[in-house]
Formats: structure tokens, C-alpha cells, sequence
């Protein structure tokens, strides 16, 4: 789809990236993103994103907004408290980027929904604080042949993994079973889930828009403790549940 | 027998070292640096620390339990599992690659750093 005037004026800084320029923002324009929950990861990395010039968002993301959501899930705003995040995160990213299609399901990854919303996406993003979901969403991904994005974060640590099935480990590869000791509340300062969404956000757009260098085979690792930064080689595992029998 | 008590005397030293200090030592010959992140740096109360090693091919297991019983029950439960084997879901990381195999048969011959990682999904 060629780009219009409004797009070139919109995203005119970002059309001087070398590498990128108006194929990139078309491929870009052209794409739909799934982000599993857009809390303190998943909520930066719809506004960047949507800031890029993404065609359609399709956000998955239950529940009300509580106060101490606040430090971190920058797309809800503090007189929404109480009321559905989905409303919130919808109402903030269209005002911020009305060229840019918003769906909100106001419900999180499901084994009832898991396959229907990967479906509509050329791309998925794993920001959800469960490995439930994390995992229904791997599968998916691997099934239908998507690429995952699977950010995390704890405390001031971050992990971003890029997924692309049949040529890189998935996320059962790394785990093969729901880490017993994960506890759904974790230590968070917003900066660094943001952090994390943004190298996320980044190796999609990579990704999609086909430039630049994604980290694949390499988990992307970070803590801002010491500001210590390394890319760590992972591989697939030959006897994986989930990927073994996917090749390109 | 007599490898274990000299591994066992030069790990106890390297940990009576203050903290600051071992952090900021560059791994000599037979060092190798262990570092931990999310829930086992918590449970350490430490992200890193550098052991002495006299033998060059050390069981990881060996040095697991060591640094269990170190670090105590908190971080030994994040690292094995009920049955006493290490945990399928901890990532073992041998100079910045993933080491992939059972991680019970594995030894640190030529290795100068390991990483721990246990899964995190924080969003």
C-alpha cells in the first residue's frame, strides 16, 4: 500500500533511517500486531509501535484498572482507575495515532482464544505476566508459523527473545515446562518494562519492515542494575513438544 | 578425594572476600565467574561471585551444591526440584552461549564464565 502525504509528513524523521525509508514504513503500514496484555511491557510497546506507524494493533488485555498499575502501565490514565483496562489503553493509543487501526479484546490469552487472535496477526508480542499465556501463545505462534517477540522482565532485568519458528528455539525449547517458582506479582519499576517493550518493540519492526539485523538465535539480555547488556547464543531443542517436527 | 577438600577450602575463601572485591577482580587461571540473574540473585542476595577452581573439568553439579548450600534453601529450591535434579526450566549458560544436554553430566573444563537463569515474565 503506497504511502500518502499524511504518512510522509507524519513519519518523516523515521523515513531517514537508513535501511528503513518508504518500503519500510510500507511493510510496516501493512501489518497487524498482537500484544498479549499492554501492562508495564505490553502498553510501551503498543505505543511504540503505534508511534512507527503500525497498520492495525490487536491488543488482548482483561480486567480493571487498579492504582497500582500505575507506575508502569503508561497507557491507562489515573481517572480510569476501576474501570476496564481495555477502554483505557484503546482510548489513549487512538488519540495518540488515529492513522493506526486499534482492536482491544478485553479478555487475556486463552486456550479458547489463543488460535483465533494469533491468526489475525503477521506478528505476535508476549508481554503477559503468566507462562500460561506466554505458552498457549508460543504454540500458536509455531503452529501458524508467526514470529513471537517474548519480552520479560523482573526487577531490573530484562530478557527480550525473538522467535521465528523453524529457525530459531522457541520458548519450550528454553523451557520445557511452567516454571514452578514464577509468582504472577513480581518486582517492577516502570522504566525498565519499558526497556524491555522497546528492544522488543524494535526487533518486530526489524522484523516486518526487513532491515537492520534481528537477534535471532540470541536472547537479548539486560540489567539496569549495572547497565550490563549481552546477546546470549540459545538453540533449539531437538527433543522440543512444541517446534521439533518445524523446519523452513 | 583430595581435589574436593582443595575445592571445597578455595571456594570458602573466595567467598570470605568482601563482595566488592571479588566483583571487581578480572578471573585469573581456574577462575571462573558465576553470575545469577532475577530470582536467584534475589534469593543470593548476590549476582555474582568468582570461585577457584584447582581441577579443570568440575561437575556443575558439583559446584550446584556447593553454592546451595551457600546460598541457602531458597536458591537450592530455584535450582532443583523435588526429586533433587536440576531444574529442566534453568538456563545454563557457559561464556554466553546455552549449554543444551542434561545438565547433570556437565563440567566446567576450559569454562570461565557460567550464567544462571531462572524464567522471568514480568509485564
Amino acid at each position: 500500500m503506497p504511502l500518502t502525504d499524511l504518512d510522509r509528513s507524519l513519519y518523516e524523521w523515521q523515513l531517514d533511517v537508513p535501511g528503513f525509508g518508504e518500503s519500510g514504513q510500507e511493510k510496516l503500514r501493512s501489518s497487524t500486531a498482537l500484544i498479549s496484555r499492554a501492562g508495564g511491557l505490553g502498553g510501551p510497546l503498543a505505543f511504540s509501535l503505534a508511534a512507527a506507524g503500525i497498520g492495525k494493533l490487536v491488543i488482548a488485555h482483561a480486567g480493571d484498572l487498579r492504582l497500582d498499575d500505575l507506575n508502569r502501565q503508561i497507557l491507562m490514565r489515573h481517572d480510569d482507575v476501576g474501570k476496564p483496562r481495555a477502554e483505557s489503553l484503546a482510548a489513549t493509543l487512538r488519540a495518540f495515532n488515529p492513522q493506526v487501526e486499534v482492536e482491544v479484546i478485553p479478555e487475556n490469552i486463552t486456550e479458547a482464544n489463543a488460535a483465533e487472535l494469533v491468526a489475525k496477526a503477521d506478528i505476535v508480542f508476549g508481554a503477559a505476566p503468566l507462562f500460561e499465556e506466554r505458552f498457549l501463545m508460543n504454540r500458536e505462534c509455531v503452529r501458524q508459523g508467526k514470529p513471537l517477540i517474548d519480552c520479560a522482565m523482573f526487577s531490573l532485568e530484562g530478557q527480550i527473545l525473538p522467535i521465528v519458528p523453524g529457525q530459531t528455539p522457541c520458548l519450550a525449547c528454553l523451557y520445557p515446562e511452567i516454571p514452578e517458582h514464577w509468582k504472577r506479582r513480581f518486582p517492577v519499576i516502570g522504566a525498565v518494562s519499558a526497556l524491555a517493550a522497546n528492544i522488543g518493540a524494535m526487533e518486530g519492526i526489524k522484523l516486518l519492515a526487513g532491515f537492520g539485523e534481528v537477534s535471532l538465535n540470541r536472547m537479548i539480555y539486560f540489567d539496569t542494575a549495572t547497565m550490563r547488556f549481552q546477546q546470549i547464543q540459545v538453540q533449539r531443542n531437538p527433543d522440543c513438544a512444541v517446534c521439533q517436527h518445524v523446519s523452513l | 578425594m583430595e581435589k574436593r577438600t582443595s575445592f571445597r577450602r578455595l571456594l570458602r575463601h573466595t567467598f570470605r572476600l568482601p563482595v566488592g572485591l571479588v566483583l571487581r577482580m578480572m578471573p585469573l587461571m581456574g577462575q571462573v565467574n558465576f553470575s545469577y540473574t532475577g530470582q536467584l540473585a534475589a534469593a543470593a542476595g548476590v549476582a555474582e561471585v568468582v570461585l577457584d577452581f584447582s581441577d579443570d573439568a568440575v561437575p556443575l553439579r558439583r559446584v550446584l551444591d556447593e553454592l546451595a548450600s551457600r546460598h541457602g534453601s531458597k536458591w537450592g529450591e530455584l535450582i532443583f526440584d523435588d526429586a533433587g535434579q536440576v531444574r529442566s526450566t534453568l538456563l545454563v549458560i557457559f561464556d554466553g552461549a546455552q549449554v543444551s544436554g542434561d545438565k547433570e553430566d556437565l563440567t566446567l573444563d576450559g569454562v570461565k564464565s557460567v550464567m544462571l537463569m531462572t524464567p522471568i515474565a514480568g509485564g
